[in-house]
């Protein structure tokens, strides 16, 4: 209701005449006056409209004014309108008693003064329309604390379902989660983080980060953390060592983060923790056998440098008194020999030859030594025509022996040492010429591709068909000044050959292996090791038992 | 080549061997050459610049050729040779290597270092002999040296 919305006045009289003057009286208020004949008329209004002030005449016929006012007074919305009574006759002190009783508000005595009549009514319509509109206010008020409750009691809902999700989330994450304030003390600590060092939340509340950190790593971060507080950085990483309630150290990677407030502020931290004990374990295991093998290597690689190196000048050194002896033995027979019996010179023979035999054995030494310590110089070279080379150097030997030399088809290019790969074919096949007792004797020189690998990795062949080699000396000729035969058979020889054929392969990263029937032939396969794969081997000494 | 027609040569042995030493001197010992012989390279340097027990001129012709051996006591062949070769007045003399190494990376690095030639001593007596007669012909008649005035060469 507004403030200026007309209320309804219901006036009650049973002479008409007494009904218009009150019309005339309140007219000049501007409300509804409505006008009632007898009591049931006056209800039936009451029923149908709203009612601000009744105003009635006490005595009326069938239905009087105080019987009306009872029944009003019956209705719940009428049980504080206001009630004014007009009465000429019955204005005694125990009538307006009675009339009080009903619930009246006032009386007015006849004849009835127009001023009193107006001022009175105006007073309780007044009243009438402040009261509904505080009811209405009123109303409103409770509809919006309402509707604020139901709002209120939704957001506390989501508030804790969405608390409780976080909480969950803080809990249960995988790594361990502080809040920290600005002096690194832990404010909360999550179910991972107080696993992690084995501390309750409790026990862990207040405690300083710096507490459970090792020593050296206290201040490692330290500027860094004053800078998050400070609002100069958002964030940092940084793995350091703590140390567990049970004395245990724990690398962790510790990530601090800021939570500012909107003017720039840090409020607090929040530190991150991931528990990397078992990385750095398995790093620092790995750092330490890495380091291991290396001095290992540097050691291995000394010790054969130092070998090599030794190999080298010993034989080096030992061949100068060698060369003393050897001719000095010659002076003794240039310049004694007259002195000397038949039997005395032939020992001074035996002698120079010894030297000599020495000094063969020396070279062979001195060459695999070489071998050891010199750089070789890998380029792409043409297999076929070192061969063509090797045969040619070799022409005078092969012709004097009767060897038929074959090679089936053109052979490739590869990477590999010139010099040294001319070596590998000059020993291969010389003892093919060697080793061969045949009327009809040859040497093949071929080339298969790789059967193991991925990489084409050709194999090369020297095939012969002489005296072959049996079985369980596969291994042993390879072994340095280990000869299978006598000293002057099959053209003789020191014996470091095939040593040197295999250190050669090796240091190309290749494999040599030999298929032999013996009586039937040999044939020695290598490879020049541009693969890695060195794992499989096909069928050497697989009868060697 | 005979001692009546041609002048007595100089070779500097730079060898601390004895008994290659003799083997020199008997391979050389019918020719015109004379070889004065050092043990060791910081000796040979005194020889070749006329110091210490070689100040007279007589005691130490400045020689033809030398032949260095590298594996000396103290001052090795190859410090000797890289003094000799970096020297203004001792570099035009030729240097002959004569050693028991025939290992590549020895020859390379010897010629790299201006030697003028290099020859490996053969275990046998025969072709020792025939090496360094062979080399002392070849440098001293084939090739023409260089001639200097600072040192006197005896003659015959």
């Amino acid at each position: 209701m507004s403030e200026h919305e007309k209320v309804n006045i219901l006036m009650v009289d049973d002479q008409p005449a007494k009904l218009l003057s009150y019309e005339v009286i309140l007219g000049e208020l501007g409300e509804n006056l409505i006008k009632a004949g007898s009591g049931r008329e006056a209800l039936e209004h009451l029923l149908k409209t709203d009612i601000a002030v009744v105003l009635m005449d006490v005595s009326m016929p069938e239905l009087d004014g105080f019987e009306l006012a009872d029944l009003i007074r019956q209705h719940p919305r009428y049980q504080k309108t206001a009630i004014i009574f007009i009465s000429a006759v019955h204005m005694t002190d125990l009538d307006q008693l009675k009339g009080y009783a009903r619930g009246a508000v006032d009386y007015i005595p006849v004849p009835v003064i127009p001023e009193l009549l107006r001022a009175k009514v105006s007073v309780f319509a007044e009243l009438y329309r402040k009261t509904r509109q505080l009811e209405r206010l009123n109303y409103e008020l409770e509809q919006r604390v309402e509707e604020r409750t139901v709002e209120l009691q939704a957001s506390t809902v989501r508030l804790r379902e969405s608390e409780e999700s976080f909480r969950a989330i803080f809990d249960h994450a995988g790594i361990g989660i502080s809040v920290l304030d600005q002096d690194a003390r832990i404010l909360r600590a999550n179910a991972t983080m107080q696993e992690m060092f084995g501390y309750s939340e409790s026990e862990a509340l207040n405690m300083a980060l710096s507490a459970l950190t090792h020593p050296d790593d206290v201040l490692s971060d330290s500027e860094a953390f004053q800078n998050i507080c400070a609002g100069r950085l958002d964030r940092y990483q940084i793995e350091k060592r703590y140390y567990r309630t049970d004395g245990q150290l724990l690398w962790g990677r510790f990530t601090a983060t800021s939570i500012q407030d909107t003017a720039g502020q840090s409020h607090y931290v929040i530190g991150m923790l991931e528990d990397i004990t078992e990385r750095k374990r398995a790093e620092e295991e790995l750092q330490r056998r890495a380091t291991a093998l290396q001095r290992l290597n540097a050691e291995l690689e000394h010790s054969n440098r130092e070998l090599d190196a030794f190999a080298y000048i010993a034989s080096h050194d030992l061949k100068e008194p060698l060369r003393g002896l050897h001719h000095f033995s010659q002076f003794l027979l240039e310049d004694h020999a007259a002195r000397l019996t038949a039997d005395g010179v032939e020992k001074l023979r035996t002698l120079m030859r010894l030297t000599q035999r020495m000094e063969s054995l020396l070279e062979s030494l001195l060459q695999y030594s070489y071998l050891g310590r010199a750089e070789l110089t890998p380029e792409k070279i043409d297999i076929h025509g070192v061969v063509e080379e090797t045969v040619e150097l070799l022409t005078a030997r092969l012709q004097e022996s009767k060897v038929d030399v074959r090679v089936p088809a053109r052979l490739p290019s590869v990477q590999a040492d010139r010099v040294h790969v001319g070596e590998i074919f000059n020993n291969l096949i010389v003892n093919a010429i060697k080793y061969n007792d045949k009327a009809e004797k040859w040497v093949e020189i071929g080339c298969e591709p790789s059967s193991e690998g991925r990489a084409q990795q050709p194999v090369f062949y020297v095939r012969d068909n002489g005296i072959g080699i049996a079985p369980q000396h596969h291994e042993a000729i390879f072994r340095i000044f280990r000869r299978l035969h006598g000293r002057e058979e099959y053209g003789g020889g020191t014996g470091a050959g095939l040593t040197i054929v295999r250190k050669i392969v090796e240091r190309h990263g290749g494999r040599i292996w030999l298929v032999s029937q013996p009586g039937a032939g040999s044939t020695f396969y290598f490879t020049l090791g541009t693969c890695s794969d060195r794992t499989h081997t096909p069928y050497v000494f697989d009868s060697a038992g | 080549m005979t001692e009546h027609t041609h002048p007595m040569f100089s070779i500097l042995l730079v060898e601390d061997s004895d008994e290659d030493y003799m083997a020199f001197t008997r391979a050389l010992r019918d020719t015109v050459v004379s070889l004065p012989r050092c043990t060791r390279g910081e000796e040979a340097l005194d020889y070749l610049h006329g110091r210490g027990r070689f100040a007279a001129p007589a005691h130490a012709p400045r020689p033809a050729l030398v032949l260095l051996d590298l594996n000396l006591p103290g001052m090795d062949g190859r410090e000797l040779l890289t003094m000799i070769k970096s020297d203004e007045h001792l570099k035009s003399i030729p240097v002959v290597i004569v050693t028991t190494s025939h290992n590549p990376r020895d020859v390379e690095w010897c010629y790299q270092h201006g030697a003028n030639s290099y020859q490996v001593k053969a275990i046998g007596y025969d072709q020792f002999r025939d090496a360094m007669r062979r080399l002392v012909e070849y440098w001293l008649t084939v090739c023409v040296l260089p001639t200097t005035t600072d040192r006197k060469w005896p003659t015959g």
